[in-house]
């Protein structure tokens, strides 16, 4: 790995790191500028990168510790670039939504919902058999009508349960989500699942938040609930996909670039 | 019998786990992550080590196609 440098968090360069902080295998985390944005960053020399629980809980708390000293976004766990100016490499490459994403996120917290349900065995108050296969064009005992009308009923049952966890999804993510400036949510992700959602907030809207949680959960007492954080903002980062102004639309191609990156007058002056 | 601190721990670890590993800033590089000695390879920004929530949608996709979605665990 040599002087490979992995990076925790990326922040705005007015702010200051907390002196003394560690990352991975107790490297110092420093500071790498690219204009106004910078990398936390820690050279990883020997040290295997694999997600234990140590290396997972230093990263977050490093993400923590930075963001405690100002705006910052939390990066991706496993981001290790070659050196000092592969870093600054990609800071310019995504100069634009990385500024973008910093403003909009820097100083808001996430929070995580999951809400398990008993979904098929009791949610929807039926059987497969219950959900009835009633055609009137299956007619006959046959072997090949018996096997349709057992895929009917099938049918019918998965699209009864969908429904309802579609209505009760709804309406637990429409009483969170005017607490949030911005959230989204997965309808079952799993069938143990009902949803899978986050919210921003900012930092001082977490009490109100967590009001209308209590809420909500008082209603819906079948329901199991669990709301972590508050977290960085993980989950509302835009996507690389979805990046659609980089700083290739501000600065020449990042592959001529020499390893450490020094502005030039021509980049200086736009 | 597990305590309850213990098992809010392992609840922490596998919020943290969900959210560090599939989301946040994405920057470019080629990544080598092992576990257990087996090395899970990021190729560019195709990412195969996966979120658990993931991997669950994903067999969850497969066992539908398989069984009509009828049959889950």
């Amino acid at each position: 790995m040599g002087s490979a440098y992995y990076v925790y968090a990326i922040f705005g360069g007015e702010t200051q790191l907390p002196p003394a902080l560690l990352g991975l295998g107790g490297a110092p985390v420093t500071a790498v500028e690219w204009y106004d944005l910078a990398a936390a960053a820690s050279c990883l020399e020997d040290t295997p990168l694999r997600p234990t629980s140590e290396h997972i809980l230093r990263h977050e708390a490093v993400v923590e510790a930075v963001r405690r000293a100002g705006p910052a976004l939390p990066v991706r766990f496993g981001t290790l670039l070659a050196g000092q100016g592969a870093v600054q490499r990609a800071l310019k490459e995504h100069y634009a939504s990385l500024l973008a994403d910093l403003a909009r996120l820097g100083d808001k917290v996430e929070l995580g919902l999951t809400v398990l349900w008993n979904g098929a065995e009791g949610g929807a108050g039926a059987t497969i058999e219950d959900a009835g296969a009633h055609d009137s064009r299956l007619v006959g005992t046959g072997p090949g009508t018996r096997y349709l009308r057992a895929r009917l009923a099938e049918h019918r049952w998965i699209a009864r349960w969908q429904s309802r966890a579609q209505t009760l999804a709804q309406g637990i993510h429409e009483a969170l989500q005017c607490r949030a400036s911005e959230s989204h949510y997965t309808l079952l992700p799993a069938p143990r699942l009902l949803l899978r959602g986050a919210y921003l907030v900012q930092p001082a809207g977490v009490g109100a938040f967590r009001e209308a949680f209590e809420a909500v959960r008082r209603a819906q007492p079948e329901l199991r609930f669990l709301l972590s954080g508050p977290w960085p903002p993980y989950s509302f980062v835009t996507p690389p996909g979805d990046r659609s102004a980089t700083c290739r639309d501000i600065w020449p191609s990042t592959r001529d670039s020499a390893a450490i990156i020094q502005p030039t007058s021509e980049e200086e002056s736009l | 019998m597990r305590s309850a601190a213990a098992e809010a721990k392992d609840v922490t670890m596998l919020e943290i786990l969900d959210r560090i590993l599939d989301r946040g800033v994405v920057l470019a590089g080629d990544l080598t992550i092992s576990v257990a000695d087996v090395d899970l390879i990021f190729i560019g920004l195709k990412v195969l080590l996966s979120s658990v929530e993931r991997a669950e949608r994903m067999r969850w996709a497969l066992d539908g196609q398989a069984h009509s979605g009828a049959s889950y665990g």
